[in-house]
């Protein structure tokens, strides 16, 4: 938590000017703040309305700007630890996804810039949290509870985020449903039938007052009533139809877990030859290895019957499938939902490596995109070579100190992950880089799709 | 020993919580610091201290093609463009600035170009807030200093600015030199002189966003009865999800 905060508050007003898509989420917030019409926003006001209330109380100035949203950003690693010791029942587990979480870069990004992406994946996982202390909670009166909590949290969830939300209130709805289904394994009795009603009904009518509750600020600001609200949703649907299939810096959702196509928020070239590159792209030794991560969650849920493990798979692939009906341009930061989920799983497969439930199979592709980075990072040739070292090393240090295989594959790929967090955290943060320096790190430059620049 | 380990953990929960507050609360102070050294006294003198450290380049251009040298108090600006791009978007050299304190602000600047026909560059000076620009052009048969005073008042959504030095070619491989003195940026009391050039920004965008309407009539009744059906809606099924109450734990996990 303390290292989530530092890391998100550390020159938290640098750049001291609006960048990228801030520009549009400051404006919507002092016309709040103003008592004026807000300009239009295909998104609903929740990350809006947390901005405008961040200026509110820490002035209109860089910091203040993003203030609101570090905290949401410094909250999702306490979060995740807690969602991950529910999800595996396992505090190595819940320490290593919150250390994963504090390697990831596009998650550190969002956290901050006054934008609403991190608002929403920070509801998003509170709202995991509620429905798993609900799914293990014996009591009926206290599981009530976690639902309202958690339907509470989808409803901001959605009236933060249009479109991707809604996967995250399905997803939920299938989790509670299974959940209370399970308790009775010969089908639908007229009492579990009855809670499953009532659950989904309460989470539904929660989410929708919440999500209309969030409203009311343009209410205060001239609509007259619910036509106005249809109007607005109407708008948006023909807006939204209305865009076209592509955009500078857009890339289709399947390139999104290849890391095919980040870019930079904002670049500025200053005249000492350095340049300041807030880079929207994450850790990619995560990003690759979340592919099998998620691909060996599936196979944990379907062979231990696993409720959590088929979560985190059918989540993730939920939150990229949404995207095939989608016909307009769409950026990679979109993919930071079902990213989380991915961080999640690896978290999981790490934790299995250490304990030595994970099989020769899964230990060799979770190394891959390790070996990957390498030969990115040094060449083929330098690349190679650390793979023969690491290789070379491998028996040498199982039978110096006794590990288990999975144990070195967890400190190698810990060790990798830590080492690409300091080598890429400039990109984050706009630290000021040499164009030597900045150009080492775009892996992947060519003209196509697989560009970082 | 369950209390103890009660405690412990109580305790490291509210240290952790204790020490996030104090990097909340020292980031916020670093940042003040940051922006008072950013405008001492509410002025700031663009061509002061390192300029390469302050100004960026922008465009085609690249920080190898532009070189910004101070000589007393008038600094120059010269580009030696060796690849044909940069003619062909928008390239030039700029700061930017935030203006954080409410209020007018006052921009004065002296501008020369030193372009001909045979070299073909031609420059222009720039000072963008939010949507607005505010735009002098020397070249490419400029030669005298012109003299740029205006007032602004930025609007609370960007407040910042940006002054930038623009050049244009008619080739791809012509240099160009641009001078400029006496820059700066200064925060005045009250209103700027009514003759004067001024741009109310922040009035600029209350008009495009229009005021409040308050249009409280009948139809809003619509509002607080679907607020109050969504919350008995909650209610409804809260007691039939509580209702049907059973005992055993679900299935782990």
């Amino acid at each position: 938590m303390v290292v989530a905060a530092a890391l998100r508050f550390w020159h938290l007003g640098t750049p001291a000017e609006p960048i990228y898509d801030e520009t549009k989420v400051l404006n919507q917030a002092q016309s709040f703040l103003h008592g004026w019409a807000p300009p239009f926003s295909s998104h609903p006001p929740g990350g809006k309305l947390l901005v405008a209330l961040s200026v509110f109380l820490f002035g209109n100035i860089p910091w203040g700007w993003r203030a609101a949203n570090a905290l949401m950003g410094t909250a999702l690693v306490p979060i995740t630890y807690l969602l991950a010791r529910r999800l595996f029942r396992s505090k190595l587990a819940a320490a290593v996804a919150a250390a994963l979480l504090l390697c990831e870069g596009m998650l550190l990004v969002a956290s901050r810039l006054a934008m609403i992406n991190a608002a929403y994946v920070t509801l998003g996982a509170g709202a995991y949290l509620m429905l798993w202390c609900f799914v293990q909670e014996r009591e009926a009166r206290t599981q009530r509870l976690y639902l309202l909590a958690m339907s509470v949290l989808l409803g901001l969830y959605v009236g933060t985020k249009a479109v991707i939300s809604e996967v995250g209130v399905l997803l939920a709805l299938a989790v509670v449903i299974l959940a209370l289904l399970g308790r009775r394994p010969k089908g639908l009795t007229a009492l579990s039938n009855r809670r499953v009603i009532g659950a989904c009904g309460l989470v539904v009518s929660m989410v929708l007052l919440v999500y209309f509750a969030m409203f009311l600020p343009f209410y205060w600001v001239g609509w007259g009533g619910l036509a106005d609200f249809m109007n607005y949703h109407r708008n948006v649907i023909y807006r939204n139809l209305d865009l076209p299939l592509d955009f500078p810096n857009a890339s289709p959702f399947w390139s999104w877990p290849l890391l095919l196509h980040p870019y930079a928020y904002s670049r500025k070239d200053i005249l000492n030859g350095t340049a300041e590159v807030i880079w929207c792209g994450g850790n990619p030794l995560l990003w690759w290895a979340i592919l099998p991560a998620i691909l060996m969650a599936f196979i944990r849920g379907y062979t231990r019957r696993s409720l959590a493990w088929t979560f985190m798979a059918a989540g993730y692939v939920a939150y990229l499938a949404m995207w095939i009906a989608i016909r307009r341009y769409v950026f990679i930061y979109s993919y930071m939902p079902a990213e989380y989920l991915g961080l999640l799983a690896l978290a999981g497969a790490l934790e299995e490596c250490w304990v030595g439930h994970a099989r020769a199979w899964e230990q060799f592709l979770l190394l891959a995109p390790v070996v990957v980075c390498l030969i990115l990072a040094f060449g083929a040739l330098w690349g190679a070579l650390a793979v023969c070292l690491i290789s070379i090393a491998y028996p040498l240090v199982k039978r110096r100190f006794e590990l288990r295989d999975g144990k070195f594959v967890f400190l190698i790929f810990i060790s990798a992950a830590l080492l690409l967090w300091a080598y890429f955290f400039p990109l984050w943060t706009g630290i000021p880089l040499s164009e030597t320096g900045y150009m080492a790190r775009m892996w992947l430059h060519g003209q196509g799709l697989a560009s970082w620049l | 020993m369950k209390v103890h380990r009660n405690l412990l953990d109580m305790s490291f929960i509210l240290s952790a919580v204790v020490t996030v507050v104090i990097v909340c609360v020292l980031s916020y102070r670093s940042d003040l610091a940051y922006r008072e050294a950013l405008s001492p006294n509410g002025e700031v003198d663009l061509l002061k201290g390192n300029l390469n450290d302050h100004w960026a380049v922008f465009g085609s251009l690249s920080a190898t093609q532009v070189r910004f040298n101070q000589k007393g108090e008038t600094a120059e600006i010269e580009i030696r463009a060796d690849s044909p791009s940069w003619s062909e978007v928008s390239s030039g050299v700029s700061y930017t600035i935030g203006l954080f304190y409410p209020g007018w602000y006052e921009f004065t600047a002296e501008f020369r170009g030193e372009e001909n026909d045979f070299l073909g560059v031609g420059s222009q000076l720039e000072v963008r807030s939010d949507r607005w620009n505010f735009t002098t052009k020397a070249g490419p048969r400029g030669g005298s200093w012109r003299k740029v005073d205006i007032y602004f008042r930025p609007a609370d959504s960007d407040p910042s600015a940006e002054i930038s030095c623009r050049f244009w070619g008619d080739a791809a491989n012509r240099t160009g030199r641009a001078f400029l003195r006496n820059m700066r940026v200064a925060r005045i009391d009250g209103a700027p002189p009514p003759m004067a050039a001024q741009f109310d920004l922040q009035k600029k965008e209350e008009a495009r966003l229009g005021r409040p309407r308050h249009r409280r009539n009948g139809s809003f009744r619509s509002v607080w009865m679907t607020l109050l059906l969504l919350g008995a809606c909650v209610g409804v099924f809260g007691w039939l999800f509580d209702g049907g109450r059973a005992s055993g734990s679900l299935r782990p996990t």
